[in-house]
């Protein structure tokens, strides 16, 4: 079976005004179909910036990247609403953002099976199946402001979930919840993946909560981070003013300061800490 | 997609945002209801202005009439005629015009007594030449030579009338003498019997008959031997004396018929020849001259306004009917159509303007509409992100976006209706509207067009608002997620200078307009240029566009001279403005928009109102103007100020075109006239007192002394000698002496001695000045000046004044105390008269005795000195060459008027091609005299005949003297009119006093009475402009109701957008309060600013929507030319209520937004 993510190199650049902004930097990521998987980082990491770009919601500057077997790089505007409703699921971390306010609990599942045409009675079923499997069938006809915030984004996965997605995005869908209310989601997710064969991809900073999930991928510096060794071989984007941001793990292991020595050599470029005169 | 779930969706989205679309669902309401206004209104107004035209009308106006004029009449051609014409009206016309009069008058018959002469009669003329013949006979004369019968002939003043007959005869009649004869319909007459006949009282006057009075009838055209003899058999007079019958001027000027009698003697009745006394074979008018016609009054007041269209229908289709069947011998006319054509002009001349305002309000609405379009999907960014995000299409996005407009702008097209229909009935309650409604709602007439124009509305607004979300279509989620933060910036107008392109191409379009005018004269018919329609939205456009352009460096400017600000709570928003000021573009644009639509409005309405009252003030001159006979010369009451005026025409240079002139006296009539300063100066005085700089009146004669009463003189004839006149007789010379005399009301005078200057001795005549052989209804008024002397022979038509044959002594005033002699050193002898100063008195006795006849004794020297024709001393010797009298100008002493000063509008100078300073003749009337040109002016009010070039002002004092000051042939011929002032010009605070006392002295109605009130009342385009401009107001309202709608939404939308700002102001430790005026001052900046250039705006687009104005009602030029009013007090008190509101709605918003809790704001922070 063919990964459901496979994201090569994955460059993106952010402008800024005249500043342009290296989210991700040659960034390389796999899933297998039916995996549960977590992406912790720092803030300005670029997990959320991956998490979007798979999501369909932006594209790279640079790379490759197949999800569910489409390229997400030379998709079409009507290719990417056939991804947004056959491929992908999405949950925001804003809860109130996932949800329509104006529409029921049902109501709300149904949308994107409206979207995408399916039948009434079908998208009923549908509807209340979802909201069965997230203990919230009771809740099928309250206005979406009566619910908590866990209830929320239940109903938040229930929507992304609607149309049967291959692939499940949540950037921090418990950002805004409790530990118990995190971990009852978590289980959630779990279950979807064991149970349906889902693929979910989960974007979170609490390292707590990814050890929950079967892998952990760590982002640091808009790439995978390993910890740094000696040897290790990066490819790294230069700007369009040839900037060049290095990685970190690799200043730290190199000893490199503020300041660096570069010096042209037959092959390249040698970057070199700076000799401090003692 | 299921279309009933999906209209579902829309419907909770609506419902979910129906606060912020409560306004587009206003502004929508706004723009279609303001289109169906259009024709609404203008068919409302139409109809009212018609109706009451109907109302106002002459009746006879509105009467269709339908007539033949026949040279040979016959009762089968009236026939014919008559049912084709009741055809017609039966078909057509029943509902409106439910009457039909006839009647058919024959052409002119002379009455012709039966006697001739005091001995004879006709009737004995003919039995005569009847026995002639028989004699001829008997001599056999061949026929030939028989004499032709003796009709009867009409005298050489016959008494005229005409033959009548008309079905409602007995009803509209009454028999004053007699009985109404019965018809004669199969009555066989005898041969000799007369025809019985009614006539009219001034018949029976005019040819003093009576009942039983026979006499003949006989066209004045025609063969001789047509003629009847009637009898009177009633004497009859109009049933109502003062209703018009018929459309006939004197009903009792006529010989009636009944109709059946009528129709059977306009034919031949067939007698028997040897009865006749004039041996014709038949009897009867003959095929007379007749007019058949017909009359159907319409009575305007039943008239109701949605019947008006189908009057005019079926009136078409009865004269197309009548037409057809008559082949074009009954023409039929009415004036209706031609007040509704009139009006059509008007409304479009009118109109034109207003419906370009109506499209500036529409097009204000339709930018807010847009504005709040945009504003809506900025908020629904997050919202349609979300959609996406679903699996929405960028059709499904764009879909529920239109529905929603769809949905609102069908919701709007409902109420649309109802809204219009309040708009323009209310505007019968606005005066002036409501003087022709009675104070209540205009009857809304309804039109088919306004359902095109409710779609077009409809369409209008759902394009605005669905136009909105076209940019976003293919935004990604993520930006539309970030829309509401975000919202864009340089806008595609200012990217491409499509806002310098459309103000350019609008002064293209003004340069063209200016060009070849608003509006296009097609025949008769007008309509309004296309592109006057074009232009002012063209430039509001344009200018809203610029604005965009020019107000983010203008607020970079304030925000930076705010920052200078000590205070934080202005420093800060200046900082906030002078960084980023074109978001708040669209904001002030849309506060500039609504506060100019309301300046424009009221700058408008009081520029259309002063114009209206400056076009009455400039039609009546002043508060009364009188024209009547003499009327300058009328009495001004207390109270009121007077200036007589007369008005002719004249030109410059004897040019031949000529110009419309009026003769003034300066000082009172500066006082008078109603002025304006672009009439040439900013007081009358300044221009009118340059006729008499030095302010006195116009030397024009020598002033007799105070208190005269006669002017005396001793005068004598030169005798024949006593030995001519044995040989020829005693010579007819006696003669008078005429003055022309001007009183201080500029009358001219002719005053004749009292008695004869004879050659029989030396007299003593004298002239009364305290009155003469004019008809001026007071005595003269003193001061009195001695303008003219000039002598006459006392009688008949001949020669004039002899040669050295008239002396006199000095002219003396007597006064009431004395006399004074009366120095005539500046008057010069004119037209041959030879005036020889001392000469010995006794010249006359001397040539009496100078020859005796023969035989008789030379006369000693003490019978000469005892003569009466002696006297001793000098005298003045008045002395004419021998002329005939008739066709030449009078010899005569005369006080030859001063160069005149005159004052000529620009076109009356530019013919002439005179300069001030420069002389030149001028002409008034036939008369020609030397002037001056001393000033220009612009315009002067009453001064409007278009069919004289130019105007002209001269003295009046001064110019009577040229026009009336010469001597005319006056004793036996007609004593010459003279050009008296026919206006008297008042200034007065109590208009009906000053009319009631000035026309008790004519003792009858003026010839024309002219008052401010009067010809304001006039204008009955008044009504239509201001119920469009009130219509205007009320739209201008609504659009700034709006615009607070607007304002409110846009400042809650962008405070909230800073939340994130406002709670690091808050954590620095600012108060709530701070925050609050902080955004406060910062909004208020902005929708000041717009506020202030929308006042200026609007104003400015008065300036451009002048020229629009300029065109009257009947497409010619507006005198005086309008011009702007800026009603100052209005529109302050308009900026304040503006100004007030926005504060609120602004301080509202903010307040609002600041005050949520910390904790809220700080989690907004965290998010």
């Amino acid at each position: 079976m063919p990964p459901v993510i496979e994201a090569e190199n994955l460059i993106k650049i952010h402008k800024q005004g005249n500043l342009e902004v290296v989210a991700l930097q040659g960034l390389d990521f796999f899933m297998e179909s039916g995996e549960f998987v977590s992406i912790v980082g720092k803030s300005g990491s670029g997990k959320s910036t991956l998490l979007t770009i798979l999501a369909g919601f932006d594209r790279p500057s640079a790379g490759s990247v197949t999800v569910a077997e489409r390229d997400l790089v030379d998709i079409s505007q009507r290719e990417l609403t056939g991804y947004y409703r056959h491929e992908v699921g999405f949950v925001w971390q804003d809860f109130t953002r996932n949800i329509v306010p104006y529409l029921k609990v049902r109501a709300n599942v149904e949308l994107p099976m409206l979207l995408a045409g399916v039948g009434g009675r079908r998208r009923k079923k549908r509807a209340l199946a979802l909201l069965e499997a997230v203990g919230l069938r009771n809740k099928a006809y309250s206005k979406v402001g009566t619910l908590s915030g866990g209830e929320q984004q239940r109903l938040a996965l229930c929507i992304a979930l609607a149309l049967g997605p291959k692939l499940l995005l949540a950037d921090e869908p418990t950002g805004e919840l409790d530990t118990e209310t995190s971990l009852e989601i978590y289980e959630l997710l779990r279950g979807l993946s064991h149970d349906s064969g889902l693929s979910v991809l989960v974007v979170t900073h609490d390292v707590a909560l990814a050890q929950r999930t079967d892998r952990v991928v760590r982002i640091a510096d808009g790439r995978i981070s390993t910890h740094g060794r000696f040897g290790q071989e990066e490819l790294i984007a230069i700007d369009q003013r040839g900037m060049v941001q290095l990685p970190r793990d690799m200043l730290i292991e190199s000893g490199i300061g503020d300041h660096v020595r570069v010096k042209l050599v037959e092959d390249g470029i040698l970057i070199q800490p700076e000799e401090r005169d003692e | 997609m299921k279309i009933g779930t999906y209209v579902g969706l829309v419907v909770r989205r609506l419902w979910a945002k129906k606060g912020i679309l409560i306004g587009s669902f206003l502004g929508a309401t706004l723009v279609t209801a303001l289109l169906v206004v259009v024709p609404l209104y203008q068919s409302s107004v139409r109809a009212v202005d018609l109706h009451f035209s109907v109302r106002g009308a002459v009746a006879d106006e509105l009467d269709m009439t339908a007539f033949s004029t026949m040279n040979d009449y016959s009762r089968a051609l009236g026939d014919s005629n008559r049912k084709i014409v009741l055809g017609a009206h039966e078909q057509w016309l029943i509902p409106y015009y439910p009457t039909i009069e006839e009647r058919s008058q024959t052409r002119e018959y002379a009455v012709i007594p039966t006697e001739v002469g005091a001995d004879s009669d006709w009737f004995a003329l003919a039995q005569e030449w009847r026995e002639t013949l028989e004699a001829l006979e008997e001599e056999d004369v061949p026929e030939d030579e028989w004499p032709s019968p003796p009709y009867p002939k009409p005298p050489r003043e016959a008494t005229q009338v005409r033959i009548f007959t008309a079905p409602d005869m007995e009803s509209r009649l009454v028999v004053a003498d007699g009985t109404w004869p019965a018809p004669l319909l199969g009555t066989p007459i005898p041969e000799d019997a007369p025809l019985p006949i009614i006539v009219g009282e001034t018949v029976a006057e005019l040819t003093g008959s009576g009942v039983g009075s026979q006499f003949f009838l006989r066209p004045f055209s025609g063969l001789p031997n047509v003629f009847e003899y009637v009898e009177v058999a009633a004497v009859v007079a109009p049933a109502d004396p003062d209703a018009t019958i018929w459309g006939v001027d004197d009903p009792s000027a006529m010989v009636y018929l009944d109709q059946q009698t009528f129709d059977i003697w306009t034919g031949r009745i067939s007698i028997d020849r040897d009865e006749d006394p004039w041996d014709r074979t038949y009897r009867g008018f003959d095929a007379p001259t007749v007019t058949q016609a017909w009359r159907m009054p319409l009575d305007g007041d039943t008239v109701t306004l949605g019947e008006l269209d189908e009057i005019q229908s079926r009136i078409s289709q009865f004269k197309a009917q009548v037409a057809k069947e008559a082949g074009g011998t009954i023409p039929t006319s009415t004036f209706l159509p031609l007040l509704i054509d009139a009006f059509s002009t008007r409304s479009v001349v009118i109109g034109g303007p207003i419906l370009a305002m109506l499209a500036l309000v529409v097009g204000g609405a339709i930018y807010f509409l847009v504005y709040t379009a945009a504003l809506t999907v900025e908020r629904e960014g997050p919202d349609l992100a979300l959609l996406k995000s679903r699996g929405a299409s960028s059709w499904q996005t764009v879909g529920i976006h239109l529905g929603q407009a769809a949905v609102i702008a069908g919701g709007a097209a409902l109420v649309a209706p109802f809204v219009a229909r309040f708009l323009v009935g209310v505007t019968g309650r606005i005066p002036p509207l409501s003087d022709l409604t009675g104070g209540g709602p205009l009857d809304v007439t309804q039109v088919s067009s306004v359902t095109m124009w409710l779609v077009a509305g409809a369409l209008i607004t759902f394009l605005a608002m669905g136009v909105a979300i076209i940019p976003y279509v293919k935004r990604g989620v993520l930006e539309l997620r970030s829309l509401a933060a975000r919202p864009g910036t340089k806008s595609v107008w200012q990217r491409y200078n499509l806002d310098l392109f459309a103000i350019v191409l609008s002064f293209v379009v003004l340069f063209q307009l200016s060009q070849r005018g608003f509006v296009n004269m097609t025949g008769d018919e007008a309509t309004l240029d296309p592109l006057a329609i074009v232009f002012p939205v063209l430039i509001l456009f344009g200018g809203a566009l610029i604005m965009l352009r020019l107000f983010p460096p203008l607020l970079r400017f304030v925000g930076w001279a705010m920052t200078k600000s000590r205070s934080m709570s202005l420093s800060l928003p200046g900082w906030h403005l002078s960084r980023n000021p074109i978001p708040y573009g669209r904001l002030a644009l849309l506060v500039w928009i609504t506060t100019g639509l309301g300046a424009f409005a009221l700058t408008y309405a009081a520029t259309l109102e002063q114009s209206f009252t400056d076009r009455a003030a400039y039609a009546a001159g002043t508060d009364v103007r009188i024209v009547n006979q003499q009327a300058g010369y009328l009495d001004v009451p207390d109270g009121a100020i007077g200036s007589p005026v007369l008005r002719t025409d004249g030109a410059p240079r004897r040019s031949g075109r000529r110009a419309e002139v009026l003769a003034i006296r300066p000082a009172s009539f500066s006082e008078v006239v109603t002025w304006r300063p672009d009439f040439g100066s900013d007081d009358p005085a300044d221009i009118f007192l340059l006729l008499r700089p030095d302010g006195a009146a116009p030397d024009v004669g020598v002033e007799l002394p105070p208190g005269s009463t006669h002017l005396q003189v001793d005068a004598v004839v030169v005798p024949n000698s006593l030995a001519e006149e044995a040989e020829s007789g005693i010579p007819n010379d006696d003669y008078r002496l005429f003055a022309k005399v001007i009183d201080a009301k500029s009358r001219l005078w002719t005053m004749m001695s009292d008695g004869d200057i004879t050659p029989t001795g030396w007299r003593t005549i004298s002239i009364d000045v305290t009155d003469g052989m004019n008809d001026f209804p007071t005595p003269p008024e003193p001061p009195l000046s001695l303008h003219a002397l000039w002598i006459e022979r006392s009688e008949g038509v001949g020669l004039g004044v002899r040669e050295d044959s008239l002396l006199m002594s000095d002219l003396i005033a007597v006064t009431d105390t004395g006399s004074e002699a009366i120095d005539l050193g500046e008057m010069s002898a004119i037209n041959d008269l030879v005036i020889r100063e001392n000469v010995t008195a006794d010249t006359a006795a001397a040539k009496r005795f100078s020859a005796v006849p023969d035989g008789d004794p030379e006369p000693t020297e003490s019978q000469i000195e005892s003569s009466p024709l002696y006297r001793s001393g000098t005298a003045t010797m008045w002395s004419v060459t021998p002329r005939p009298r008739a066709n030449t100008n009078v010899p005569q002493l005369r006080r030859i008027p001063d160069d005149i000063r005159v004052i000529l509008d620009h076109e009356a100078a530019a013919i002439a091609g005179l300069n001030v300073g420069e002389a030149s003749s001028f002409s008034i009337g036939s008369d020609v005299f030397n002037g001056t040109l001393v000033g220009f002016v612009d315009a002067v009010p009453t001064m409007t005949d278009r069919r004289r070039q130019g105007a002209m002002i001269v003295d009046l004092d001064a110019i009577s003297a040229w026009t009336n000051g010469a001597a005319t042939w006056s004793v036996t011929g007609a004593l010459s009119r003279p050009e008296a002032p026919q206006e008297l010009w008042m200034a007065t605070d109590s208009v009906d006093a000053t009319i009631r006392r000035v026309t008790a002295q004519i003792g009858e109605e003026p010839d024309q009475l002219w008052t401010i009130g009067k010809v304001s009342a006039s204008f009955s385009s008044r009504p239509v402009q201001v119920g469009l401009v009130a219509i205007l107001f009320v739209g201008a309202i609504v659009a700034i109701v709006l615009a607070l709608a607007g304002v409110t939404g846009y400042v809650l939308l962008a405070v909230a957008r800073r939340s994130r700002e406002m709670g690091v102001l808050r954590a620095l430790g600012f108060g709530r309060r701070g925050v609050a005026t902080t955004f406060a001052v910062e909004q208020l900046v902005v929708v000041g600013l717009g506020a202030i250039i929308g006042v200026i705006g609007g104003i400015l687009l008065v300036v451009v929507m002048l020229p629009f104005l300029q065109l009257g009602e009947t497409a010619v030029e507006i005198l005086p030319p309008i011009l702007l009013e800026i009603p100052t007090g209005t529109l302050v008190a308009f900026s304040l209520s503006i100004g007030v509101m926005l504060i609120v709605s602004v301080v509202w918003a903010t307040r609002k937004v600041s005050v949520r809790k910390m904790s809220e704001v700080l989690r907004e922070v965290e998010r």
